[in-house]
Order: C-alpha cells, then sequence, then structure tokens
C-alpha cells in the first residue's frame, strides 16, 4: 500500500500557538502519508487539530502557530526548507485548498471573474484574452450555468453551493497535484452537498490529485475516501483503509465515533454519546489525550511513549489498549 | 504554574498604562478638591514687578503678562475645569439613559421620535452646535454645561437604546413584567442596573471628550470669564506671547488640559477592555 | 447595474430630507431662542416702544410660530440668511467671502491627516506588536487627547519662534505678498493659475503649520480605524482563500485586503470631518485665519447673532453633502448596499 514515492509524508509534526493565556499544544506527533491520486479523509471532533494542519501543510499558519518538530514533504520536497516566496508560488498551482463557508470565502466586492483571473495571472503563462477564455473553460468544469453571466457576478449574488463550484474552479485553475477540502460541504443543503462532492471527486480522478477531505461527518469519509485518518485533540489516534476502519476500528475513539454514527450519515457535531469534553490543550497533558474520556483507561496510558501499533496493511493504532 | 506567571506577566505587561491613568486620576481629585489650599500663591493676586518670568522655583510655571503664579492657576482651575464636563457629562447621562431606555423599552412612536432627535443633533458639527447654542441662550458658565450636555446627549441615548433593546425580551424582564411590575419599576430597577456598565465605559470615554468641548469653548471666549482661571482660557489668554517666546503662559495650562483628557481616555479604553475584551484593539 | 447605482444615489438624497428639516428646523429654533427679547436687543438701548414694535413687526416676531417659521423657510429658500450687525453685510455674503479660506485649510488638514493615518494604520495591522505597532498605538492614544489649540501653539513655538522655520500665524499670506486672483478662492490653486510660484510658495508656508494641526487631530481616529479594519480584514476568510491561492503578498494587501478595509475608513472620515469643522473654527482663532470659524468667533463676542446661525446652519448643510458625498461614494465602491439596506 505505501509506496516509495509517496504524495506528501506529514512526519512527526508538532505544532503550538503562543497565546495570551498560555502554550497551546495543537498538534502533536502527527505522522500519515498520502498517495498520488488517493482521497484521505480526516474526521474528528471540532478542535481536533484538523484544520490546524492543513492550514501547516499549506503554509498559511497563524502567525502565532510555532512549528516545534516535523518535517513536511510534497512531491519529494520538504516544505519547511522552501523559502516563503517559493511556497507561495506553490500554493494554487502545487497544492489548493477550499473552504468552508464558501460565501464569505470570497472577496465580497470583487467580481468572480476577477478572483478566478486573479489566480490564472498568478500562475500561468496565459495573459489577456487567454486568461478570460481560461476561466470561463473552468467555471465549465465546475458546471456553472450560465458562465458567461456568472462571471460578473459578486459572491453575495450567489448561493453557497454556486460559491463552493467557484472555489473549486480556483482551486483546480492550475491542476495541482494536492487539493485540501475543509468541511466543503458543510452548511450546504443534501443535495448540493453531494453535487459539490461529484465534482471534487471527478476533478480529482481527470487529473489524478490526491484530496485530503477534512470532515466530521464521518459518512462522507466513508463514501468518498480511500483511507482515513482519525484525529483527536491534536493527535492522530488511527489511521487506516476506510474498510479496515469501519469494519474493525482498534481505537476506542475511532469505535465510539462509528457506534455513534449507526447510518453513517450523521453529522459528528450534532452528537453528545461520547462522554467528556476535549482536554484543555494549555495544560500539561497525559500521553494519551483521550484517556479522560476512554472506558478502557489504565494507569500507564497516561506514561510516554504511546505506542504506535501497527496491524499490518497500513492500519496504525496509537493506543496502549486497543481493541 | 507556568501559566500562572504568563497570566501574571501578562497583566503586568499592560498594567502600566492603566497605573498610570489611575494615578493621574486621583492627582486630578486631589486637585480638583483641595486645589485652592495647594496652591502657593493666590491665582488672582497680580504682581507687575514679577510679571512674565520664566519657570523659576519660586514660580514653577513662571507668572504671567500680570505676575500671577501660572502654577497656582493651573491647580485652581482644575476645580472649575473638571465641575464643568462632570456637570455636564452627569446631564446627559441622565437624560440619554432615560430617553434611551424609553426608546429601547416601548419602541414605536417613543423610539421614532427620540431617534430622530438624537440623529439631528448629530447631523450637526457639534462644536458648531455647541457655539450656535450658547450664542442663543446666553453666553454663561452654566449655559456652556447645558450645551455641553446637548452635544453629548446622543452618545448616552444610542448605548442605551441598544443595551434596552435587547433586554426588552430578556427573561428578568419577562419575569418582572408578569410579577405585576410597572412600566416605571421595570425600567428604574431592573433594566437601569443592567444598563449600568456599558453606560460607566461610555463616561469614562465621553469625559475627556466633554472636558475637550468645554475648554474648547472658553478658549474662544465663551462661558468662562477672565480673570476667573480655567484651562482654555488661559490658553487663549498666552497664546498672545507664544509668538514672543514666553511659552509658559499657553503651554502649562495645555499641558494639564491634555493631561486630564488622557487620563480620562485611558481609564475609558482599560474599563471597556475590562467589560468587554472582545472590543481590544 | 448602472440603473441601481443611480437609484440607490436617489434614494439616499430622499433620506437625507428629513436631515435637512432637522437642521433648519433646530437653527430655526436657536434663532427664536435668544435670551429676553430680541426686538428690545436689536432696537439697542436707546429704543422706545414704538421703535421696539417697529422692530418686532420688521423682524416678524409679532407673528405666531408657525408664521414665522414658514418666513425663515422662504428666506432659507432665496439664500436669506439676514444681516450682520457686525459688518452690515448679508450673512450670506460674508460667509461665501470666507468659505474658501476654511476649506482650503480643512481640505488640507484632512489630506495630511489621511496620507499619514492610512499607511500607519496599514504597517501596524500587518506588523502586529512591531515598534510601529506601538507607535501607532502611542499615535493614537495621544492624538485624541491633545487639545487642537494647544497643538496649534505649541507648532508656532517650535517652528516659528524657536526654529524660524515658520512665517508668523498671522493669516493666509505675509503682508508682503498680495492674494492671487479669485478663481476658486483656494490661494494654492488661484496662484498656479496666475502662474505666481511666489505666492504658491508663500501661502503654502503659511498653511502647513495650521494644517498640520487640523492634520494631527484627524490622524488618531483614522489610523485607528484603519488599523482596526486592516486587522479584521486580514483574517478574513477571504483573505485567507487568496492567500491560499498563492496570490502575492502585494495583491493580497493591496487588492483584497485593503479595498475591503477601506470601506469602514470612509464612513470614519465622515465622523472626523464633523470633528475637523469645529476643530477648524479653533485653529483659525490660533494662527488669524481669515475664514468662517474667525467670523463666526467675532459674531459670537459681538452678539451678532444672524451670522452666528447662518454659520452653524451652513456647517451643518456642509456637513450633510459630505455625508452624501460618502455615502454615494461607498454606493460606487461596495457592490452589495442596496440589496442589504
Amino acid at each position: 500500500m505505501e509506496s516509495r514515492n509517496p504524495l506528501l509524508v506529514v512526519e512527526d509534526l508538532s505544532l503550538e500557538f503562543r497565546t495570551r493565556t498560555g502554550v497551546v499544544k495543537a498538534l502533536e506527533n502527527v505522522s500519515f502519508q498520502i498517495e498520488k491520486g488517493q482521497t484521505v479523509g480526516v474526521v474528528g471532533e471540532s478542535g481536533s487539530g484538523k484544520s490546524v494542519m492543513s492550514y501547516a501543510i499549506m503554509g498559511i499558519s497563524d502567525p502565532a502557530a510555532r512549528i516545534t518538530s516535523g518535517r513536511i514533504v510534497f512531491g519529494g520536497i520538504s516544505l519547511f526548507e522552501k523559502s516563503q516566496q517559493e511556497l507561495q508560488e506553490m500554493r494554487g498551482r502545487e497544492l489548493s485548498m477550499i473552504f468552508q463557508s464558501p460565501r464569505t470565502a470570497l472577496n465580497p466586492i470583487r467580481t468572480i471573474g476577477r478572483q478566478l483571473e486573479d489566480v490564472i495571472y498568478r500562475h500561468s503563462s496565459f495573459r489577456g484574452r487567454q486568461i478570460r477564455a481560461r476561466a470561463l473553460d473552468l467555471l465549465n468544469q465546475v458546471r456553472i450555468p450560465d458562465p458567461e453571466k456568472r462571471y460578473r457576478a459578486y459572491p453575495f449574488e450567489l448561493s453557497g453551493g454556486m460559491c463552493q463550484r467557484v472555489m473549486i474552479a480556483i482551486a483546480i485553475s492550475s491542476n495541482p497535484w494536492l487539493l485540501i477540502a475543509d468541511e466543503p460541504v458543510t452548511g450546504l443543503d443534501v443535495t448540493t452537498q453531494a453535487v459539490i462532492m461529484d465534482l471534487i471527486q471527478d476533478a480529482a480522478r481527470e487529473r489524478n490529485m490526491g484530496t485530503i477531505l477534512i470532515t466530521h461527518d464521518l459518512g462522507l469519509a466513508a463514501e468518498y475516501c480511500d483511507k482515513i485518518i482519525v484525529m483527536h485533540s491534536g493527535h492522530v489516534v488511527e489511521v487506516a483503509d476506510t474498510e479496515h476502519l469501519f469494519m474493525r476500528p482498534r481505537h476506542p475513539y475511532t469505535a465510539k465515533l462509528i457506534g455513534a454514527t449507526p447510518n453513517a450519515s450523521r453529522d459528528l457535531a450534532e452528537l453528545s454519546s461520547i462522554p467528556g469534553n476535549l482536554p484543555d490543550l494549555r495544560a500539561e497533558l497525559p500521553a494519551c489525550r483521550y484517556s479522560e474520556r476512554c472506558e478502557r483507561f489504565a494507569r500507564d496510558c497516561l506514561e510516554s511513549p504511546l505506542p504506535r501499533l501497527g496491524t499490518g496493511a497500513g492500519h496504525l493504532v496509537a493506543c496502549r489498549y486497543p481493541l | 504554574m507556568k501559566a500562572h506567571m504568563q497570566h501574571l506577566r501578562y497583566v503586568m505587561g499592560e498594567n502600566p498604562v492603566t497605573f498610570f491613568s489611575f494615578i493621574l486620576f486621583f492627582l486630578l481629585m486631589a486637585l480638583g478638591l483641595f486645589g485652592p489650599w495647594i496652591a502657593p500663591y493666590d491665582p488672582l493676586a497680580s504682581d507687575t514687578a514679577n510679571a512674565l518670568k520664566p519657570p523659576t522655583w519660586a514660580h514653577p510655571f513662571g507668572t504671567d503678562n500680570l505676575g500671577r503664579d501660572v502654577f497656582s492657576r493651573v491647580i485652581t482651575a482644575t476645580r472649575l475645569d473638571l465641575a464643568i464636563s462632570v456637570a455636564a457629562v452627569s446631564l446627559s447621562f441622565v437624560a440619554g439613559s432615560v430617553a434611551g431606555v424609553c426608546a429601547g423599552y416601548f419602541g414605536g412612536v417613543t423610539d421614532k421620535l427620540i431617534s430622530r432627535l438624537t440623529d439631528t443633533i448629530m447631523a450637526f458639527p457639534l462644536f458648531v452646535l455647541a457655539m450656535g447654542i450658547v450664542s442663543a441662550l446666553g453666553n454663561t458658565i452654566e449655559n456652556i454645561v447645558y450645551t455641553t450636555a446637548v452635544i453629548n446627549f446622543p452618545f448616552y441615548a444610542r448605548v442605551a437604546r441598544a443595551e434596552a433593546n435587547s433586554r426588552r425580551e430578556a427573561g428578568f424582564v419577562e419575569a418582572a413584567r408578569l410579577s405585576g411590575n410597572g412600566h416605571g419599576r421595570i425600567l428604574l430597577f431592573h433594566m437601569g442596573p443592567n444598563i449600568m456598565p456599558p453606560m460607566m465605559v461610555q463616561i469614562s470615554l465621553n469625559m475627556g471628550y466633554a472636558i475637550l468641548n468645554a475648554a474648547g469653548l472658553s478658549f474662544i471666549g465663551l462661558g468662562v470669564r477672565p480673570p476667573t482661571p480655567e484651562w482654555g482660557i488661559m490658553v487663549a489668554e498666552g497664546a498672545k506671547f507664544i509668538v514672543s517666546g514666553e511659552w509658559w503662559l499657553a503651554i502649562f495650562p495645555g499641558a494639564a488640559l491634555m493631561l486630564a483628557v488622557l487620563c480620562f481616555n485611558l481609564l475609558g479604553d482599560g474599563l471597556r477592555d475590562l467589560i468587554d475584551p472582545r472590543m481590544r484593539t | 447595474m448602472k440603473r441601481d447605482s443611480l437609484f440607490l444615489i436617489g434614494r439616499r438624497l430622499l433620506q437625507a430630507a428629513p436631515v435637512v428639516m432637522g437642521i433648519i428646523v433646530v437653527t430655526f429654533i436657536l434663532t427664536r431662542a435668544l435670551p429676553g427679547d430680541p426686538a428690545v436687543f436689536f432696537a439697542g438701548p436707546a429704543a422706545d416702544e414704538k421703535s421696539i414694535a417697529e422692530i418686532r413687526a420688521s423682524l416678524g416676531l409679532d407673528k405666531s410660530w408657525p408664521e414665522q417659521f414658514w418666513v425663515y423657510l422662504q428666506n432659507l429658500a432665496h439664500g436669506d440668511l439676514g444681516k450682520s450687525i457686525s459688518t452690515g453685510q448679508p450673512v450670506i455674503e460674508e460667509l461665501a467671502t470666507r468659505l474658501p479660506a476654511s476649506l482650503e485649510l480643512t481640505f488640507m488638514g484632512l489630506f495630511l491627516a489621511v496620507a499619514i493615518a492610512i499607511p500607519l494604520g496599514i504597517l501596524a495591522a500587518t506588523r502586529p506588536n512591531s515598534l510601529i505597532d506601538h507607535l501607532c498605538r502611542l499615535v493614537v492614544t495621544i492624538g485624541v487627547s491633545l487639545p487642537t489649540f494647544f497643538t496649534g501653539l505649541f507648532l508656532v513655538y517650535i517652528f516659528y519662534f524657536l526654529l524660524g522655520l515658520s512665517p508668523a500665524p498671522l493669516g493666509r499670506l505675509g503682508i508682503i505678498h498680495i492674494a492671487p486672483d479669485h478663481v476658486t478662492g483656494f490661494y494654492l490653486i488661484d496662484s498656479l493659475i496666475a502662474g505666481d510660484l511666489e505666492v504658491f510658495r508663500a501661502s503654502f508656508s503659511q498653511m502647513i503649520l495650521p494644517a498640520s494641526t487640523l492634520g494631527i487631530f484627524a490622524l488618531a481616529p483614522l489610523a485607528r480605524m484603519t488599523r482596526a479594519a486592516m486587522l479584521g480584514v486580514l483574517s478574513s476568510d477571504f483573505v485567507r482563500t487568496a492567500r491560499a491561492s498563492g496570490l502575492s503578498r502585494r495583491t493580497v494587501l493591496w487588492v483584497y485586503a485593503f479595498q475591503n478595509a477601506i470601506l469602514p475608513v470612509l464612513t470614519t472620515l465622515g465622523m472626523v470631518f464633523s470633528f475637523l469643522l469645529g476643530a477648524n473654527v479653533l485653529v483659525e482663532k490660533v494662527f488669524a485665519w481669515p475664514g468662517i470659524g474667525s467670523f463666526a468667533i467675532e459674531a459670537l463676542i459681538a452678539s451678532d447673532y444672524a451670522a452666528v446661525q447662518g454659520f452653524v446652519l451652513a456647517m451643518a448643510l456642509m456637513y450633510v453633502l459630505l455625508n452624501l458625498a460618502i455615502d454615494i461614494l461607498y454606493t460606487v465602491v461596495d457592490p452589495r448596499i442596496g440589496l442589504e439596506g
């Protein structure tokens, strides 16, 4: 399963925020990898570090964020060794990202056509009329009806679904190798959700593009992802192929998540069946950040290092007493 | 433990400014209350032999064109300057709270009328309106107070209206209504205390502006008459001597004025951060 | 889209009507709220019963208030603000001849403030907690606490008395220069039209101190708003998108962040202008600037009511006009206006 030439390797990544009230250890020893053309789901409750991790990959972390260990290797290149300028040029060309709430993610006082043109101008050799032609072509690709007219529209004149299509058009404009989709369909209605997800999937297949789908909807992840990474409080607690994960979850947290999602279509945000809260990431934390909520808790769960058990076929679990 | 230390350091790091403004505030209050006893000389006593002397140990702020001690005059003036602005701010606070709470609580026509009134006042450049009102009412200190109160009224009315409006449907107001309280009691005992925190912030933010405004009016010759010591009029009198280099006549009362305004502005910012940390800039 | 804008501008003009009416009512009340009997005042100390009654009739004060208000409105419609008792000239003419001096000064002050405040606010917002950010906060805190007349005198002491860099604070031009031919009334522009660089230089050097005084006063609120707006926009979703799309730092900052941040700054500009019109009066007194502020102060001291109320009305109308201009500009810049409101 693990190839010798993966698209993205995140290795031992730790990240913290310096805030007024203390240091928040938002990510700790996060490791995983993604192959070309693979779709990987990152699931977990809000606050589990999913978005922080994707911003770190994109190189657009908050200025208060400090990466304290690890490396990110993208297409064989270590991203932390790149200059700001080089990273800037890679963003939108080799790695792209789309976000939640697409209507606020677009500049409110610029037409969507202009915003698309800005990115095409930046990353391609197209100039003049070619840019407009390319932009219209992209709007067609994301199946926006009547692109000529929408081209001159402002984001507030379009629906959330339409705006997300524009976002996708911007993201895929340079045929990137990796697309990070951060909760791309949260807040959209169910039919639109399916349309947008299909759009992302098609775009990825056509380009052999790797995709990271960040979601708290396990059902969505199950439907679209080849592999799933389960995150909890800044830790990767389990990584497995989608089938394996659902058939035989090893981490108690994953089991709870799946158990709490009977028809695989409910939102994790709506769930209340997992007892306890996420721990305060500013405090001294035990080796296993789930220990406080865990039914299988034993004293040595608090001791570092927490074993990372491989159970074959790329199934990894960070737990002392896995299921 | 580490987090506690960091919090302490953070508080210490931000404290000096608020601490400084507190010191200034108590200094101002002391000067306002005890100024006449602190002042080393009679602020009105002229001594033409010692006119226009630069600062010395005997006269730390120098003497003016009539030989009066500028230091004593600046200190004595504190009471009058503070009295005018405190009186004006109190008036606009009371009137603004009542009007604003009524507008927010009753809504409808009351709201429309009061909002129209505040909008109309705000449609004027406020200092210019103040000049117009003083000229119409007559050039006295009391009218300076009323005028300053009028131009600050909209700020209080707007805050009170917004606060009352957002609490109109609140549980405690509903409960008070159901237990048979009349509008008057609800407004006075239930709304009143609840809108106090934001109104207090408004007062401390507004106080500096009120002082500046009143001093501005006396600078152009309205309200306070010479030889009464007052910062605005002292700067106006000293202005003539700036071009010939006798800077202390105007600069010291001006600096006192600036420090007073700065003090209230800093207090206001500190208070706002305390009550609503999200507003921190 | 174009027709929509025109419609919105029209609607905005209509919305200004009640405000203008409110202003007129207030100035009417102010003219009638004179202490005592205005007729007695205008008749002077030597007047007898008969002459007072004549004056009362000539001023229309014997009529009912609604009738008086109607007359007041009619007079306003003809641009008649009454006569100044100290100069004997119609108030409107007195104001009109002095207005360019005040406007030139106010605009220059506003220009200086904007030219410093906006870059300062942007630099502070893009480099939080840096030296320039602390400088910005210092400027903002001190700036709002400075009495304009104090700043003005301070600058005069430093730049005129100590350094001798500035001319004496005595109006728009020194006595050795002659005012340029009247075209716009703005000496800087008129002197250029006349091709007289010497007068241009002279009037510029006269203006620099009073304009700086006004500028320092207006700087604080503008810098504060620019910084806050920029900070808000820089942490917005769409700037994050722009950064994630790899747009250059310059494009993100100017095209995406700044163009959005300028909208609240524009609103603040209206408020600042209101303060400036007031501060202008004080600055004109300090620098003996022959504008409408100086005129109003003289009128106030001389109890020249018609002149003062004419001044108040003119200033208020100018302020309404400026706010209208800002709203219209806003409508042009922000496509969202009109659909939300």
